[in-house]
Order: structure tokens, then C-alpha cells, then sequence
């Protein structure tokens, strides 16, 4: 079965439609890639199937139900959890707090919740970091801790928006290496948005190309690589293209 | 017949005397986003150099423009000492505003004693209309307001230079590229609100009784004047603002007390906090 | 961790410290300090009142003032007008429950309206004025300008047992007990996950929401328990202080208050609680030495700190602390 079912969703701002008839579908422990220009309406899609934004129209199931009207809390305590574009984080607390935050939600024992904040924190590489201040991370870790928030609170559904931006050559090899572990071991469902394409092969995930608000192929890596005119819209937008 | 044009009357002389006690403050909320808590203390402070430039047998007119620039001045030294370090931290533009309507205050208590002090009309008498009498002194006043708002509104629409502070509300970053010198433009608009400040305390302070507590009133209601008509509506949001908030205390006063219209009015103005924080009439 | 729990223990003792010193002035002081103390420390708690709202939370209220006048009336009215034995607990329930139903009220209307801090803090504002305006109005109920004398309660325990107030010590410790019980549920509050949510909202309110907790509710709630512990206080300065009149709701009474928590920090419950105290008997001091500048020195003080000392005397402390512990601290309570 699958664990998110969108159908026809669309979004328009002011007349403008920023998504338009999107259908998609997603399995337990499947990682999927949107990728696509600037403007294509990757992070409209996230918004909406986090409920930062409502759609205009069209229909979201997660798990089973109806989400379409659910607000943004709702959605994040069914399972579903959002990785900003730009890590937002608890900048002054330490790492340990940051996770505790989250994982505090479930109203474990005592013991229950340092076992989980332990075992996110190993997951998430940064075990040894877990007493300095959020802000003094790299740029990298942060992107990681932010996985861990969601981590922490027991996701099903990852919503990842860029999660190697900014991030150096091993980073993002770690990065893919975190998000295969949590699709294939702990059997997350993820959508991933990224621009960089060598990390979208890495990745080795279903992938969904949107343009101009539409899905505009579908594929794996090959596929997608082949298609004459994905090539071509990525050239239309040149700083995409890596 | 003549009941309404005498209540339209009473209502626009109210609510352009509001308009010009709220302008000062609307234009340095509206267009730098400061929420200036010292002006009360600075509708004050020009109320009582008013006074004192009286007292040097200054005439009235001078005093008040005086007064005007003198409290322009202090908000300007208070903008480059301190505010202008802050202007990304709306807490504490908030509360060093408030600490110097809380200085002010003190000083002005210091200087010229708690007492109240009386500023002789300069323009008793009234216009007989026939039917109803207008004082003669407000009129002038709401005369001054409109010329005001409305050489503002030339100012901010009509030249170059309001283009670009519009430009700059809308986009910082793009209006330094326009050639426009931000911390300086910040500067003039907190400068200009202060004066208008001052103008306002000594214009408003023949009709009402001098004492170191008399801008606070106007403080709050000023707020809610800016917060009804839409915050950075500076000229038609200052004008309906007044004119709800004016409007409301009066008929509410009609059928109970002072006391009683002013509790509503900040009632139905929390509510419109919340119901439609972008004004009552302004789009989102 | 180590770091942490060194420090969480070293505040407790120092906690500790303080309220064994507040127990023990009366077997070394007498005369006008047992009279005017308690009143400082319920200026205290309502020190701590706002600061688990601003330092803790990052919501600034301009209205505790308005709390703790509507506990002085609260206890006020119910002791004159009822004849019920327990008439002073249930003031002092009454003063308590107003008072947090009316924070409750106004902050759900507006928190679950996502307004903006700013304009909570003009709320506030008017909400003061509000309770200030009835307080004059209302004259059968209130006394109007003139004010309400409040007579010294008695706590009744049944027949047998009746512990009167009328005398300082008694008052004394009577107010010491309460303000240690409420300080500890404060403090027990901010530990707990609550508190540390409450924190969360501070440092990135997106990011508490985008983690499934409705900001809008902890913030209602602590709003509710902030105009709580207010009203409690002003209850209990109610009946100390024997008067009660409009202008415990003024503005410039809430403007004190978020005086004496920027000095003492805000960040810090202890701070707060001990600005309340501290900058109370300094103004207190100042007032009969130079009745004319003290004023205007407490607002210059207020303008240093928020210019140059965020964290306030606690913050400051901290800081000396940490440094003198190690030259590599990083600060990550003030950056």
C-alpha cells in the first residue's frame, strides 16, 4: 500500500499555478527525487504535503486518510516532517537539547527517551557533538542535526528540501549514505528536492522531474538522463546543471 | 438636517486632531517598523517648549515650529546614539523607546515641575456657521493636518525621493541600489516623526491641560490609530484609523461615560489585532 | 552533561541560599525591614512572572501589573464583602483564578491568531489600561481613586485553629512560605518538558511548530500561568500592604516590573525574582534619599542593560563565572 497518494493537486498564487495536477504516489521505504529548474514548483509540492501551504485543489492520503484539510501540526504528529532549505534550528541550544526537543513529543520514560536520543544522535553522526551549541556546527552538520529533529520525532514521511546544499564532497556522500540507511533500514518514506545532480545518481532513487508546475517524466537515473528534453530544460537553466 | 452636518462637523474636527498626534508615530512604524514608545513623551516635550517659548513671549506660531525642531533634534541624537544600532531587534527599539518616554518624563518632572501649565488659545472665538459654531482654533488645527498629510502624501508619491523610500519599505537591499542611503534615509523619516511629534504636543497644547503625563493617552491611542487604519497606510490609514478610533469614543461616550468609551475602544482595538492585523479596510 | 549538571546544581544552591537568608532575617533584623520585605519578595514573584514569559518563552507582557491589581482587588472585595470563614484563601483562589481565566481569554484570542510579538506587547498595554480604567470606574465595587482598604487576614483552620496576620513575623513568614511554594512550582515548570519547549519557542517558533506542537496552546498556557502567579501575589500585596487603589494597575507599575527582571535577567528565575527584591529596595532607598532622581536613575540603568547587558546581573554572573572556570567557555546561553 502506499503511504502518500497525491492526486490532482494543484496551487496557484494569484492566477499563477505553481503546481498544476500533480499525481504521485509513494511506498513505505521508498525515497523518491524531485528534481527540476528553478521555479518548477518543487518546494510548492513540499509546502503542501507539509502543510506550510493549502492547496488550491486536489487531494493528499497519508496513510490511509484524507490529510487535505489538516493543518501543519496535525500532519507533523501523523508522521510527517520537514526539512527547511536553510537549516532552522534551536541555534543557542546544544545538539542534545535540539534532539530532546523533538523527541520529547512521544511521552516516553526517561529511559525510553535517552535510548532515542542517543541512538538519533549516532545515527545522525554527531554523538560526539552532543554538548556544544547548535550554531557553532559546520554548515553540514547542521543539515544533519535538522534530519535528526525529524528523526526524532518518529517520522514516516521525510520532506527533504536541499539537504546537501552547502555541503562538502563528503558530506553529501555521508548524506547519501544517511538517507539510503533510513529508507532501507528503517523503512522511511522520503521525498527528496535537490539540484545537484551527482547526488541525485548517488542516491539512486526513483526520480520525478517537474516543470513548470508539472510532472514532466518520471524514471530512474538512466531514464532520466536520456531524455532529450530534460537535458534541455536543464540547459534553459544553467546553474542547475552541475 | 443640521444635526448631521453638526455631528459631521464635531466628527472631522476629532479625528483630524487624532490624525495629527498619530501621524509622527505612523510614519516612523509605517515606514522603518520602530515602534516608537517614547511618543507620547515627545507629544509632551513639544507641549511644554510650546509653553516655555511662550513664556520668553515667543509668539505661538514660532514656539511651536520651534518646538517641533527642537524635539526633531533629541529624536535624532536618541536615533544615532542608540536606536539606529538596533533597528533588527524590534524588542529593543521597543524598550529603549520606552526608557526614554521614561527619562523624558523624569526630566521634564525635574525641569519643569509636576503642575499642570496652561497655554493661552492664540485663536479663541469661533465661525458661526448658523446653525453650529466651530471653534476657531481647531479649524485652523484641522486645516494644518490635512495640508500636512497631504503635502506628505505629494512628498512620498510625487518625487523621486518618495519613490525611493517606497521602494525601500518594499525591498531594502534594492532601494541601496537605487542610490539611496539607507541608515541616512532611516535617520530623516525618525528625525521627521519626532518633529511632527513635537508640532503636534504644541499644537494640541492650548486645549488641553500641560502636565508630564498628558502624552500618554495619546500614546496608546496613537497605536491603535495606526494598528485600525493599516500600518504603513501612513496618510489614508492615519485619516480612517482616527477616524474609527475618534469616532468610536465619541459615540460610545454619548450613551455612557469617558471612562466606558475608552475601555471599548481598546477592546474592539485588541480585537482588530487579531481579526485583521493588517488594518480594518487595507488588503493583506 | 557534566557542564550542565554542575551548573543546574550550582543555581539550586544558590537558590537554596537565598530563601535560608530570607528565613533567617527575622531572628537577626526587626522593625521595618520584617514589614516592607515581604512586600519586595511578592514584587519578586511577580518579577518571575514575567520573566518565564519573556526570558523563557520571548514574549514580553505590558501588563503584569494589571494581574497583580486584579489579585489586590480580588482579595480586597471578597474580605469586605463576605462573611464566610475562609474569606482570605478564597480571595486569594479568587485573585489566582481571574486572573489566569482573563490571561487565558486574551492570550488564546490572540496567540491562536498568530499576532505578532510586538503587537502582543500593545495588547497587554491596553489590557492594563483597561483594568486600570475599571478600577477608577467602578466605584461601588472598587472604591474608585479613593481606593480599597484590605484588613489583614486571618487563615482559619476550622474552629480550632486561627493563625492571624496582623503582626509583622507572622506576615512575615506566611509570605515567605507561599513565595517559596510558588517560586518551586515556577522553577519545577520551567525543568520540566514544558518549560523546555516553552524555551523552544524562544530560540525558533517555526521550527517547534514544524515539530507538531501547537505553539499557540504552550503559549496560552503560560501566559495563563504567568497572569496566575501575578494575581497571586498581588492577592497576598492585597492584604499587606492593607490598601489597594487604581494605580497597582498602571502602566508605569508594569514598566517596573520589566525594570527590575531586565536588571536582575532575564534569562534567570533566581535573577529575577532577586531584581524584584533588590531594585524594589533600591528605588525604596533612593526614593527617600533623593526623591526627586531616583526615577530617572532606575530608567538610565534600564537603558545600560538593555543596551549593554542583555543577560542582566544573572547573565553577568554567569559569564564571570564561566570565565573564571574556563578561558575556552563557549557561551551558549549568551552569544
Amino acid at each position: 500500500m502506499s503511504l502518500l497518494e497525491i492526486h490532482n493537486l494543484s496551487k496557484s498564487f494569484k492566477g499563477l499555478l505553481a503546481n498544476d495536477k500533480i499525481c504521485m504516489e509513494l511506498k513505505l521505504g521508498e525515497a523518491r527525487c524531485i528534481i527540476g529548474p528553478n521555479g518548477a514548483g518543487k518546494t510548492t509540492l513540499i509546502s503542501m504535503i507539509s502543510g506550510h501551504l493549502f492547496q488550491s485543489s486536489g487531494i493528499i492520503t497519508f496513510d490511509g486518510k484524507n490529510i487535505s484539510n489538516h493543518d501543519l501540526v496535525k500532519r507533523v504528529r501523523l508522521g510527517i516532517g520537514r526539512k527547511f532549505q536553510t537549516p532552522t534550528l534551536f541555534d543557542n541550544l546544544t545538539v542534545y537539547e535540539n534532539v530532546e526537543l523533538s523527541v520529547i513529543r512521544n511521552n516516553y520514560s526517561n529511559f525510553e527517551k535517552n535510548a532515542k536520543i542517543d541512538e538519533t544522535l549516532k545515527l545522525i553522526r554527531l554523538f560526539d557533538e552532543k554538548d556544544v551549541p547548535a550554531n557553532t556546527l559546520s554548515h553540514g552538520q547542521r543539515q544533519w542535526l535538522e534530519i535528526g529533529l525529524l528523526i526524532g520525532n518518529n517520522v514516516k514521511l521525510l520532506l527533504l528540501d536541499e539537504p546537501t546544499a552547502g555541503m562538502t564532497t563528503e558530506e553529501t556522500i555521508a548524506t547519501t549514505k544517511l538517507i539510503n540507511n533510513l529508507s532501507g533500514e528503517k523503512n522511511l518514506s522520503i521525498i527528496v528536492i535537490e539540484h545537484d545532480i551527482n547526488f541525485v545518481r548517488e542516491l539512486g532513487a526513483q526520480i520525478t522531474v517537474l516543470h513548470l508546475g508539472k510532472i514532466f517524466a518520471e524514471g530512474n537515473y538512466s531514464t532520466i538522463e536520456n531524455n532529450k528534453f530534460v537535458r534541455e530544460i536543464y540547459l534553459g537553466a544553467p546553474d542547475v546543471v552541475s | 438636517m443640521e444635526l448631521a452636518a453638526s455631528v459631521l462637523l464635531d466628527t472631522t474636527l476629532i479625528t483630524l486632531t487624532l490624525a495629527l498626534a498619530a501621524f509622527g508615530l505612523a510614519i516612523i512604524y509605517g515606514l522603518i517598523g520602530v515602534i516608537n514608545m517614547g511618543h507620547g513623551a515627545m507629544l509632551t516635550l513639544g507641549a511644554y517648549f510650546t509653553w516655555a517659548g511662550l513664556q520668553l513671549e515667543i509668539p505661538f506660531v514660532l514656539s511651536v515650529i520651534l518646538s517641533g525642531f527642537i524635539v526633531g533634534f533629541i529624536g535624532l541624537l536618541f536615533e544615532h546614539w542608540i536606536i539606529k544600532r538596533f533597528y533588527n531587534s524590534p524588542y529593543e527599539t521597543l524598550l529603549l523607546t520606552w526608557a526614554f518616554f521614561l527619562v523624558t518624563t523624569e526630566l521634564i518632572k525635574i525641569v519643569f515641575g509636576s503642575d499642570f501649565r496652561t497655554v493661552v488659545n492664540p485663536y479663541p472665538g469661533s465661525i458661526d456657521l448658523g446653525f453650529y459654531k466651530i471653534p476657531t482654533y481647531r479649524t485652523l488645527i484641522c486645516v494644518f493636518t490635512a495640508f500636512v498629510i497631504l503635502s506628505t502624501g505629494f512628498v512620498f508619491f510625487r518625487t523621486s525621493t518618495g519613490i525611493k523610500i517606497r521602494a525601500m519599505i518594499q525591498n531594502r537591499e534594492m532601494a541601496s541600489l537605487l542610490g539611496l542611503n539607507i541608515s541616512l534615509t532611516y535617520k530623516i523619516i525618525f528625525g521627521f516623526g519626532c518633529f511632527m511629534a513635537g508640532l503636534a504636543g504644541g499644537l494640541v497644547a492650548p486645549m488641553l491641560s500641560v502636565s508630564p503625563y498628558m502624552g500618554d493617552m495619546y500614546l496608546v491611542r496613537s497605536f491603535f490609530v495606526v494598528i485600525v487604519g493599516g500600518i504603513g497606510q501612513i496618510l489614508s490609514g492615519t485619516i480612517i484609523g482616527s477616524f474609527v478610533i475618534g469616532g468610536l469614543e465619541t459615540i460610545v461616550a454619548l450613551f455612557s461615560d469617558q471612562v466606558i468609551a475608552q475601555v471599548a475602544v481598546f477592546f474592539f482595538a485588541i480585537v482588530i489585532l487579531r481579526i485583521r492585523p493588517q488594518g480594518i479596510f487595507s488588503e493583506k | 552533561m557534566q557542564n550542565v549538571l554542575t551548573k543546574i546544581s550550582g543555581e539550586a544552591k544558590f537558590e537554596l541560599l537565598i530563601f535560608l537568608a530570607l528565613a533567617s532575617i527575622p531572628l537577626v533584623f526587626s522593625g521595618y525591614i520584617l514589614f516592607i520585605l515581604p512586600q519586595y519578595m511578592l514584587f519578586g514573584l511577580l518579577a518571575v512572572s514575567l520573566s518565564i514569559l519573556w526570558g523563557l518563552t520571548g514574549i514580553i507582557s505590558f501588563g503584569q501589573a494589571g494581574f497583580f491589581a486584579i489579585g489586590a482587588y480580588a482579595i480586597g472585595i471578597v474580605v469586605k464583602s463576605t462573611f464566610l470563614m475562609n474569606s482570605a484563601i478564597l480571595g486569594i483562589l479568587l485573585g489566582i483564578i481571574v486572573s489566569a481565566v482573563i490571561a487565558g481569554v486574551v492570550g488564546y484570542f490572540l496567540f491562536s491568531a498568530k499576532v505578532k510579538a510586538t503587537y502582543f506587547v500593545l495588547a497587554t498595554l491596553a489590557l492594563s489600561i483597561i483594568i486600570e480604567q475599571l478600577a477608577k470606574s467602578q466605584k461601588e465595587i472598587t472604591g474608585g481613586w479613593n481606593g480599597l482598604f484590605v484588613d489583614r487576614i486571618s487563615i482559619s483552620f476550622g474552629d480550632l485553629l486561627e493563625y492571624s496576620l496582623f503582626n509583622d513575623i507572622p506576615m512575615y513568614y506566611f509570605t515567605l512560605l507561599l513565595t517559596t511554594i510558588a517560586y518551586a512550582l515556577i522553577k519545577f515548570l520551567t525543568t520540566s518538558n514544558f518549560g523546555k519547549i516553552l524555551r523552544g519557542i524562544r530560540e525558533n517558533e517555526d521550527r517547534i511548530l514544524a515539530l507538531g506542537y501547537n505553539t499557540s496552546i504552550y503559549k496560552t498556557l503560560i501566559f495563563c500561568v504567568s497572569g496566575a502567579l501575578a494575581g497571586f501575589a498581588g492577592s497576598i500585596y492585597g492584604t499587606h500592604a492593607g490598601f489597594v487603589d487604581p494605580s497597582l494597575a498602571r502602566v508605569l507599575f508594569s514598566t517596573e516590573v520589566i525594570v527590575w527582571v531586565a536588571i536582575g535577567g532575564r534569562n534567570s528565575i533566581i535573577g529575577s525574582f532577586l531584581g524584584g527584591i533588590l531594585v524594589a529596595s533600591l528605588a525604596n532607598y533612593l526614593n527617600s534619599i533623593t526623591p526627586e532622581y531616583w526615577q530617572l536613575i532606575i530608567g538610565i540603568v534600564f537603558i545600560a542593560v538593555v543596551i549593554l547587558f542583555k543577560g542582566g546581573l544573572a547573565g553577568g554572573l554567569e559569564e564571570i563565572y564561566h570565565r573564571l572556570k574556563s578561558k575556552n567557555y563557549v557561551s551558549a546561553r549568551n552569544p
